[in-house]
Formats: structure tokens, sequence, C-alpha cells
């Protein structure tokens, strides 16, 4: 279950080159029998990922990785907020026995060092609360670079989301390997 | 000179065909008086009217000084009306947003002769109405107006005058007036033709037509050249 | 030619007061025609300031990144070839403001731009001190914001404010900035600051985001082809160009919509007084026989006499033409005192007359003239002199003079219509109509004489003797049922497309629609943000939040969608894009329902869905197919249950291809959108939008309402000329037809007298008139009422591009109107005769 949002989704793709769609073609790549729900919507703040996680999650969610918080980011909404909304999301995740992988985002530099330090210092901060691994950044090596990304300079192209898939399954497999061992 | 051979008019009154003026032949000669004589009806406005080239016969050929006017066209008829033919009506018919000494003047003006302004106060003078040039037709009485008429009617010095009751709606002194004037524009040697009732009018004429029903009686002809009202 | 000029001249000196309504309609047409003309090109002029001051250039370039150096070099190319040589640029992003004072909770997301002295070159950037705005203000780490941001972060003008981690002073209050763009989606108001001051702000490094812009000054006639240039050499990069042109925004459509509407109306307004004319010209005929019959006696021409006549037509038209320019400038200069003041800095109107409007006016008041007169006046070769020996009706015969005549005139109007409504399809339309409509009459006229025939047998005499005159030859049938027919047909049409535009109008500036947009509001905060609205403005209707969802088709009918290319994929038009989609189970006001139930009073628990009629249409879909919806992870099977149309003008309640009926989505997550009605005063709407995002950091707002008010202000300017207008076309229509109705008393004059004179009551011949006119009034009505409904749709359709809907109490009225109303006429111009004694008639004539 990915929950995220236009970046997840795959905004400007065809569905099935978004990131989980190849994570999907390597966990069956990799033999695991896992089916990867995309549940990223354009356009989610943490806010909205909070109230619908008990929809997207189901009763038979193993894992979530948890992509939100670029639209706060984007939209300028405070730091405080979105952590409490990302927490109260992994306390859901956990009540249900998903295991999480938080994905960091980075606020645009625009929006001035104080916004942006204290918005990546958020997903360090609740990771390390809830004890949950991190992604520090989910476009890491993609975002900013032109031959990566579409037009708009905010969504990753084919390429890139191929990148972001290669990235995100680094931090994923070690969790899917334990998962699997344990059922 | 005015030659009718065979000239007949038939209208349409309704639906059925009405003859108006039955074939008939006719010839004076230049400098005549003629009178036609009738009662209402009888076809006397038609002959003028057709002499004249107001109107287009049925059958038959008319001739003004050789020319055969029928085979004119609308506008040539009307050049030759203008130089050659004056006309004077019964209801004067001015023109009634001119003024008189303009009534006159118009047909000059037509003819394009440089000196219409001139003849035109000449003409009016002619007529003892230079004072009154300046006045409209409503201004004036029945016998001014159809003395500005006859006025008109002569601007261009025309070879021939056809009157149609010239003096029907006048009383009798305007009337008399009236002819005193036309005799002596005959007396000039202008073909006259002249539509009356009035026996005494037709008297002095040199041939007098009697008209009933659309066709000629009669004619007759008087003692040449007595003239009682040219003294 | 001499002789003419000075034949017309007397004439006109004579029987100029007869022509008097023939110059009153003349008068009334071009003044019209003028003053509508300089009106709409005085907005005009206006207008395209206001799109060069919204976009504070004439062509704007711009990237969402730096220009590459290839990329100057290429547009400095350009620049060079079209000789451009003002230029300035501007830089703008998204950034977070803090008061360099107090707790850093209070920080807020601002749009700043960062300019440079030159701009703007268009439009003028009006402070709230009343100062002038220099780029001086700018400098030295200086801001301008707006009158909100004050308000949500309590500060003031002259305090210190954090941008990009330094402090800047805050030098005015921006009311009015040129070149930012209207209604664009932001997601904090916009602040003002100095280009060199943004770019060392290390804001936009890299991974900045921000929009850098060129701006141009360029001279008018190199703007599109620059722009096509622009276009085509970036068409494959991130780069965009527009120009001031491009502003096709709502407001600028209406607009176009609204002249082209004044432009129709002004042609009809002169049609209008060519009918007058032309029933002018025909009574005028009609009592000139005896003086043409006079002039072709003493010699006069066909030529020559039609030339006097042709040239009093001309003299009186250039005549009332100038009157009727006079007349313009009046109206012109009381336009102001109807349109009122707008907003500083939006639209400034000069009323002034054009030249080009005047000499169009005198132009077409001539040409109107001798094209109403011409055909009427060439009965004048049809006079015989032998008309003064013996009483003869002029024969009305159809030579191909006259066939060729009618031609020209025909061609003649058609090219003036299509010159005057600026459109083919209008042109056309108008013309068509007009011969349509006069067609028509003529039939009905000759139907009328046959049908009412066996009447003349009836025993009651008001009855016996209307039927006899309606049919009598020489009569005035043709003549009332064209000129009223005609012109009804004119003022039918004008009144019901009026309405239909000011309905199209009227829907955008509905004083208790939604002038701000709430976004992303989630579930458990709907009844609390409702709350904050009613209790912070009770009198305003409170927002009614809207379920939204997001979805992706994922089939219909077992056809996969998503198998589409990359680039469909992108379109707009693709089904695979995502599309927000919400459920309800009623239709708003701003729907229809096309096809299917909305919804059926059977619910066998599948969901069902209902279809936009654009969807339908593109995709041919159709009732009864089932959806497959990728709903937030979930897949989803709806029925199609209905097609609903949806005006998209219609802006207060939104517009969603797909809706659903209640019972699918409840339990599923999903946000709210609200549009809202806000609190007019600026210091209460700040304070509610403070209290809103303090209390719900996740709600956005977007806040329209300085938009609106300038749209509101503009329409409301431009339906009341509307209005103005319609009710001037309806006033000299009814001059017209006045004066063209009892232009026909004279003959009826008469009749009436010989018939008193036979012993016939007043009030028998009072009924034989009412009878007459009545029913010659009603038929005329409903030929020019049918006519019109015709020409209102096919206007709206084609050329106005509205929506048509039919209004039967405007249809209705309008032939009862006419019917009463040549009645009235009727009777009162005969008045004198039904009370004065016979002979003095009698003698009169």
């Amino acid at each position: 279950m990915v929950l995220g949002d236009s970046l997840t989704f795959g905004l400007g793709l065809p569905s099935d080159e978004s990131y989980p769609a190849i994570l999907q073609r390597k966990l069956d790549q990799a033999g695991y029998r896992y089916e990867v729900v995309n549940a990223g919507v354009s356009g989610e703040t943490s806010a909205g990922g909070l109230r619908r996680l008990d929809w997207a999650l189901g009763n038979d969610a193993r894992i979530l990785i948890l992509a939100l918080g670029g639209n706060d980011g984007l939209r300028g909404i405070p730091v405080e907020s979105m952590k409490a909304n990302l927490s109260a999301i992994i306390d859901g995740a956990k009540r249900r026995g998903a295991a999480v992988l938080l994905a960091g985002m980075e606020a645009p530099p625009n929006l001035g060092n104080a916004y942006t330090g204290e918005f990546r210092g958020a997903f360090r901060e609740v990771a390390q609360q809830q004890a949950v691994p991190l992604l520090p950044f989910l476009l890491q090596g993609v975002a900013g670079v032109a031959s990566l990304n579409q037009g708009d300079r905010i969504h990753p192209n084919r390429e890139g989301a191929r990148l972001v898939a290669e990235h995100v399954w680094r931090s994923l497999e070690p969790i899917v390997r334990e998962d699997a061992a344990r059922r | 000179m005015i030659r009718l051979q065979g000239v007949s008019k038939t209208v349409t009154s309704g639906d059925r065909p009405l003859t108006i003026l039955h074939s008939t032949d006719l010839f004076i000669p230049s400098g005549q008086f003629v009178a036609v004589m009738g009662p209402s009806g009888s076809g006397k406005s038609t002959l003028l009217g057709l002499i004249a080239g107001l109107d287009a016969p049925t059958t038959g050929t008319i001739e003004i000084d050789g020319i055969d006017i029928t085979t004119l066209g609308e506008d040539d008829l009307a050049k030759l009306r203008g130089e050659a033919i004056g006309f004077v009506f019964q209801f004067f018919h001015l023109i009634p947003s001119l003024t008189a000494y303009e009534n006159v003047l118009v047909p000059m003006e037509i003819a394009r002769r440089r000196d219409a302004p001139r003849r035109a106060a000449e003409r009016l003078a002619e007529i003892g109405l230079e004072a009154r040039g300046h006045h409209y037709p409503s201004q004036l009485s029945g016998g001014e107006q159809q003395r500005v008429a006859i006025a008109r009617a002569l601007s261009n010095d025309p070879p021939i005058l056809l009157a149609d009751e010239p003096t029907g709606n006048l009383d009798a002194a305007n009337g008399r007036h009236i002819m005193e004037l036309l005799g002596a524009i005959h007396a000039r040697g202008v073909t006259l033709v002249l539509a009356t009732h009035d026996v005494e009018l037709a008297a002095s004429a040199d041939v007098r037509l009697a008209m009933r029903d659309g066709r000629i009686l009669n004619a007759e002809f008087a003692e040449p050249r007595r003239r009682q009202w040219s003294s | 030619m001499v002789f003419v000029a000075k034949m017309a001249l007397r004439e006109l000196r004579a029987s100029w007061k007869r022509l008097l309504f023939f110059f009153a309609c003349i008068a009334i047409g071009v003044a019209s025609i003028v003053s509508l003309r300089s009106l709409t090109q005085n907005v005009r002029v206006a207008i395209t300031g206001q799109a060069k001051a919204l976009t504070a250039a004439d062509i704007v370039i711009s990237s969402n990144r730096p220009f590459s150096s290839d990329a100057l070099a290429k547009i400095e190319q350009r620049l060079r070839e079209y000789s451009v040589t003002e230029r300035t640029n501007a830089v703008q992003t998204d950034t977070m403001v803090r008061p360099a004072t107090g707790g850093r909770a209070v920080a807020r997301m601002v749009e700043v731009r960062g300019v440079e002295p030159a701009f703007p070159f268009y439009g003028t950037v009006v402070l709230q001190s009343g100062g002038t705005y220099a780029h001086a203000l700018l400098q030295n780490r200086g801001l301008l914001v707006r009158p909100e941001l004050l308000a949500q972060l309590g500060l003031k003008v002259g305090d210190a404010l954090i941008l990009g981690g330094a402090p800047y002073t805050i030098r005015d209050v921006v009311l009015v900035e040129p070149g930012r763009r209207l209604g664009g989606f932001s997601f904090g108001p916009p602040v003002l600051m100095d280009r060199a001051d943004l770019l060392k702000s290390g804001l936009l490094s890299t991974f900045g985001r921000g929009r850098y812009e060129i701006m141009l000054r360029v001279p008018e006639r190199s703007v599109a082809p620059l722009l096509g240039r622009l276009r085509r050499d970036f068409r494959d990069f991130p780069v965009g160009a527009r120009s001031y042109r491009t502003n096709e925004d709502n407001l600028s459509e209406d607009l176009m919509r609204a002249e082209n509407y004044l432009s129709l109306i002004g042609l009809v307004i002169v049609v209008l007084g060519g009918i007058g004319v032309s029933s002018v010209i025909r009574v005028f005929v009609q009592q000139k026989l005896k003086a043409v019959a006079v002039l072709k006696c003493v010699g006069g021409t066909n030529p020559q006499i039609l030339a006097i006549y042709l040239a009093q037509v001309i003299a009186l038209g250039l005549a009332g033409s100038a009157v009727g320019v006079g007349l313009a400038g009046v109206v012109v200069a009381w336009a102001p005192a109807f349109v009122g003041n707008l907003p500083p800095g939006t639209v400034e109107i000069q009323y002034e007359l054009t030249a080009a409007a005047v000499l169009q006016g005198l132009g077409i008041g001539v040409l109107v003239s001798l094209l109403f007169s011409l055909v009427p006046l060439l009965q004048v070769r049809h006079v015989k002199p032998s008309l003064l020996l013996r009483e003869t009706s002029v024969a009305r015969r159809r030579d191909w003079l006259e066939i060729a005549v009618i031609a020209l005139v025909v061609s003649a109007l058609a090219g003036l219509a299509i010159w005057q409504a600026a459109s083919m399809r209008v042109g056309l339309a108008v013309t068509a109509g007009f011969i349509g409509v006069t067609i028509v009459l003529h039939l009905t006229g000759r139907l009328l004489v046959r049908t009412v025939r066996p009447l003349a047998r009836s025993r009651w005499f008001p009855l016996r003797h209307a039927v006899l005159r309606v049919g009598r030859p020489g009569n005035q049938t043709r003549a009332i049922l064209l000129a009223v027919g005609l012109g009804s047909f004119f003022m039918i049409g004008v009144r019901l497309l009026q309405t239909n535009l000011l309905d199209s109008f009227n829907v955008q500036v509905r004083e208790d629609g939604p002038d701000m947009f709430l976004i992303d509001i989630q579930q458990d905060q709907v009844d609390g943000v409702v709350a904050l609205f009613t209790s912070t403005t009770p009198s305003l209707p409170p927002p009614r939040p809207i379920p939204v969802l997001r979805a992706r088709v994922a089939g219909v009918r077992g056809r996969e969608v998503n198998m589409e290319s990359y680039q469909e994929v992108r379109g707009r038009g693709s089904l695979g894009r995502e599309y927000v989609i919400t459920y309800r189970p009623t239709l708003e006001d701003n729907e229809t329902l096309v096809e299917g139930d909305f919804w059926s009073a059977t619910n066998d628990g599948q969901p069902q869905v209902s279809i936009e009629v654009g969807i339908h249409e593109r995709f041919r879909i159709m009732v009864g197919d089932i959806m497959r919806f990728e709903v937030v992870g979930r897949t989803i099977e709806a029925r199609v249950a209905s097609i609903r149309r949806v005006n998209w003008r219609d802006p207060r309640r939104g517009g969603f291809m797909f809706v659903f009926r209640p019972g699918t989505f409840e339990q599923a997550p999903h946000a709210y959108i609200a549009p809202a009605k806000g609190p007019d005063d600026p210091s209460v709407r700040g304070r509610l939008q403070h209290d809103l995002v303090a209390r719900y950091p996740n709600v956005s707002v977007i806040d329209v309402s300085e938009i609106l008010e300038t749209v509101r202000k503009v329409v409301r300017g431009v339906t009341l000329a509307i209005s103005v207008v319609g009710a001037i076309v309806l006033f000299s229509g009814i001059l017209i037809l006045v004066g063209s109705v009892s232009m026909t008393k004279f003959q009826k004059v008469y009749e009436a007298a010989i018939f008193k004179t036979l012993g016939a009551s007043t009030r028998s011949i009072a009924g034989m008139i009412v009878l007459e006119y009545g029913a010659l009034g009603l038929l005329a009505g409903a030929v020019g009422s049918i006519g019109a409904l015709a020409l209102s749709w096919t206007v709206s359709r084609f050329a106005l591009d509205i929506p048509w809907e039919p209004s039967p109490i405007v249809n209705l009225a309008g032939i009862a109107i006419t019917g009463m109303l040549v009645c009235g006429i009727g009777v009162t111009s005969s008045l004198d005769v039904l009370r004065r004694k016979p002979l003095a008639t009698l003698r009169a004539e």
C-alpha cells in the first residue's frame, strides 16, 4: 500500500509507469507475492491522507509506504500540523499491524531556509519518535534534474519514476523480506 | 400642322373595354384655330391629350409637323411637348410647390434656354402678372392661375397650343380675359385647338368640330378671318 | 444638372414639412449608430488599455526556469528583427514571510514578484497611501504588500517582514498591480519587490521554483507576428509567450458579445429608420403624382424627374444625418452619467465621438435614405401625363429595371448589414430575416384579402366596409403590413435577444454568488468551517460544502482506457486523466437532465453515475453502460444512469463531469470544497481568513472577490448600456411605426368624410377603422413575432454564442402591443375627421 500524492499516483504518466507499478514488477521478479495498491491522490496533503487511511488500508495491508507532505510544502502549511498528521497515520497503520516505511519530502527552497529546514527536520523527528525506517527524500537524485522530470519541474518522467522506484526498493526490500519471513 | 389618321382610343373600364374615341381622321393646318365642342365625356379631352402626346392612341398615327409622334418614346415625346406643344388645362395644374414665376420658368429650364429668367419675366408681364411672380398658386385666384398656366404653356414659343376647357372653371369675367389672351396668341400665328362647350367661345374659331360619344359628328367652317375679340 | 439641383431645392422649400418625418427617421437612425459606434470604440480603446494593464506589457515571454543562454540569444535575435528595444525582466515565486518580531507560528505564504525599474510598461500601480509608484520604493529592501497580508499578520506600513531570511520594510500597500494574472491559482497574497533583491535572496537556487518573465513593449503591428514567431521558436521548450490579447477571460468575451450586439442594434435602428423612410417616400410619391405629370407635360424626362427627387432624398438624408450626429454628441456626453464610475486602475473610458463613427453615420444615413427611397421613387416612371386629363390610378408594374434595382438594394443592404454587424453570419441572418419577413408579409396581405372577401357580405356595416377597404385597389393594406410587420420583427427580435443576453450576463454578476473558494476541507472539519462562517457573517447564506474525490476511469464496457499513449494521457481530452467527482441526490441549478434519471426510484444497490454531455459526446458513452473507476485505491463499477448538461458559464455551483448517486462514497475518505460568499468589509474578511487558517491549517482559501467586483462593475455598465439601447430601439421603432401608419391616413380621411356625408355614424366609422387597423396590426405583429423568434435563435446560437431560451411573454406582448398600437394610431389619426364636419374635410382635399 502506497499512500501518497500526485508523485505516487504518477501524474502525467500511464498508470503502469508510476513508481508503485514498477515496484509491483520488482516484487514479482523477486518472487514475492505481494500486491501493490497505488493509493496516490493528486493534491493530497497529510491531513487528507490521515482521513482516508481506513478506507485505503482495508484489513489486509501488510506494509504502508507513507509518501505524503509534498503538497503541504507547496502550500506552506505549518510544519507542526503536518507532523501531527504523519504521526497519526503511522499510529493507525501500526494498530492494523502494518509495517511502515516513511518517505521524506523536501519543501522547495524558494519558501526560505527557515521553513525548508523545519520541514526537512519534521520527517526525521517523526521517524525517530515512531521508530519507523525513513527514506530521507523520496525524489533523491531526481528532483531538480531536468532530464528526469516533466516540463512542470515537479513530476518525474518515465526515467525519473524508474529511479524513484529503485531508490524506494532499496529501503523497501529489507522490510518485505522481514515481513515475508514472518508469514 | 397636325394630322390624325385612323386614331382611336380604348380604355379598360372595370373589366370590359370602353372605346372613348372612335377611329378619327383629322387635318389641322398651321395657324388655324379649331374649336372642339361637345358635352362632358364626348371625347374632347381625349382628342386633345392624344394630339399633345399626353396619351398614346390605341390605333392610328398622329403627325405633328411631319413627325409621327406615336413612334416616339416617353422621353422624346416629353421633349417634343416641351418645345413644340403648349397645353392649358381646365384645372390649371400649376405645380403647387413652385411660385408663379418658377412655374413659367421650368419648361424653359428643361429646354435649357440660356435666357430663361428674362423670358419668364417677359411672359409674366404679357399676362399682366409681373408683380405676382413670387406668389404660390394657392395665393392666386383661379383666373390668375390660368393666366400663369397659359404663360407656362407658351414659355418655349410652341407653334401649337392646346387648351382643354380653359374657362370651364372660371367666372364669366375671368373667362373673357382668358379668351382674349388666347385670341392674341392665335393672332401671332400659333395653331390653337380649343376644347369647350361654350358656343360663344367657339364662335370665333376657323373650324368648329362637334363631338359626341367619341366621334366627330360634323365640322363647320367659319367665314374667314372674322375676329370679333381682337379689335 | 443645374436644373435638377434648382428644382430639388424649390421642391424642398415647399415640401420639407411633409418630409420632416423622413428627416426624423434618418436623424434617429444615424444618432443611434454614431453614438453606439463611438461608445463601443471608446470602450474598446479602454479595454485594450486594460488588457495591456493586465499584462503590463505587449508581450510577455515566460518560463518556469531561468532562460538558458541559447534561449536568450534566440530572443535577442527576434527582438532585433522586429526592432523591439524596450524590455524588462521579472521573476515570481511563492515563499514564506513572517513578521520580524513575534513567533514563527504566524508565517504566511505569499506570491512575491521581483521587478525592475522599467516595470510596468502599461497600467499603474495604485497605492493605498495615494502616492505615486516608483521603483525607488522597492530599492534598499522595500516591499509593497496587499492589505489582507497586513491584516493576517497584524502589521502596518513601516513594519519589517522577514523574507528569505532577511528583513525587508513594508513601504506601502498595493491596491492594483498591473501584470499580475487575475484569477491565477495562488495560495498567498501578492507581494512586490526589487528583482535584484529577490535573485540575491537565495530562494531561487537550483531547486527553487520560480517563474521567469521577459516583458516587452512592441509596436502594435508587430505584436501578432512576433508572438507567432516566438511561439514557433519555442514550441518544444518550456518557454511560453503571450500578448495582452491573450487575456481571453470571461470578461473580454462578454464585452465582445456586448459589442457585437450593440453593432447589430445600431444596424436594426437604421433599418427601422429605413422602413420609415420607405413609408414616407411611398406617400410622398402619391402626393406628387400630379406635379410629376405636369413636369412630364412641359417636357421633363424620366431621368430628370427621378434625379430631382433623388437629389431631395440625398439632401434630406444628409441634413438628417447631420442632425443625428449632433444628437449622438449629446448622448455620448451623457454616457458617463449612465455607466457610472469604475474602480480606479481598471477601465478608464474616454467618452467622445470618434471621427470614424461620424463619417460612418453620415455615409449610412445618406445610403439608407437612398436605398429605401429608390424603389418607391421608381414609380414616378409610370406616371402618365394623361393623369392631368382624367383621374387614373398609376399602374404598378414590375419591370426589369425595378427588379434590378430591388436586387441592387437588397445586396447593398446585405453588404451594409455585414459591415455594420461586423459579422458575415449576423449580417446575412438579418438580411435573410428582412427578405423572408417581407415576402411572408406580401403573401399574408394577399391571403388576407382573399380570406376576408366573403365577409364583405356581412350585414354589419363596419365589418363590411373594413373588409372592402382592405381589398380595394390602391389600398394601404400592404404598406401597413410591411411597415408594421418589419418594425415588429426587428423590435421583438431585439427584445428577445436582449432577454437572452442579459440572462447570460446576470448569472455572472449575482451579488450573492460565491467570491471565495475553500479547498481541502476534511470531513471532520466541515461543520466547524460552516459554523465559523455563520458566526462571522450571520446575514449571508452559509457555504455549502461539496464532497470531492479524485477518480481515474479504468474502463468502459470492458474497454481498458489506460492503453492510450502517453500523449493522450497528458491531454485534457483523454478519458484516462484524473477527474474530480462528487455525489449528491439532486441536480444543481446550472444542470439540466439530457437523458435518463437523476436518480431513479429503484436502487438495486449497484453504484450509479451521471455523466456530463461532453463525455457522452466525446467518448460515446451511453446510459446503461458500465464504467469502472479507480477511486483512492479501490475499483468501483458504476452504471451510467443519466446524462446531464452543465452550463459552464454559471460559476455558482461548479461543474462535474461525473456525479455519483449518494450511497457509494459516504464511507470513502474524501475532502470537501466550498464556494462561499465572504463579508464585503475587507477587515472582517481578512480576520475571517486569518481565523480559518489558524484553526484549520490544511484548508486553503482562494479569494476571487476583487476579480469578481471588477467583472461585476463592467458587466453592470454593459448591462445598463444594453437596456438603454434596447429602450431606444423600442422608442424609435414605435415612433417610426406611428409615423408610417399615420402616413396612410390621407386617403382614409377623405373616404371617412364621404361616408359621413352619406349618413354613417361616427361610431360605425370608428368601428370600421378599429377593425381594419386592428386586424392588420395583429397580423403584422404575428408575422413579425415569428420572424423575430427565428432571428433571435440564429443570432444567439451562431453569433453571440449564448444559450437561447424562448420567452413567450415577449412574443405575445409584442403581438398584442403591435395590434393595439396600430389600432390606436389609426383611430387617433382619424380623430379630426370623426369630429369635424364632413364638408370641412372634403373642402380641404
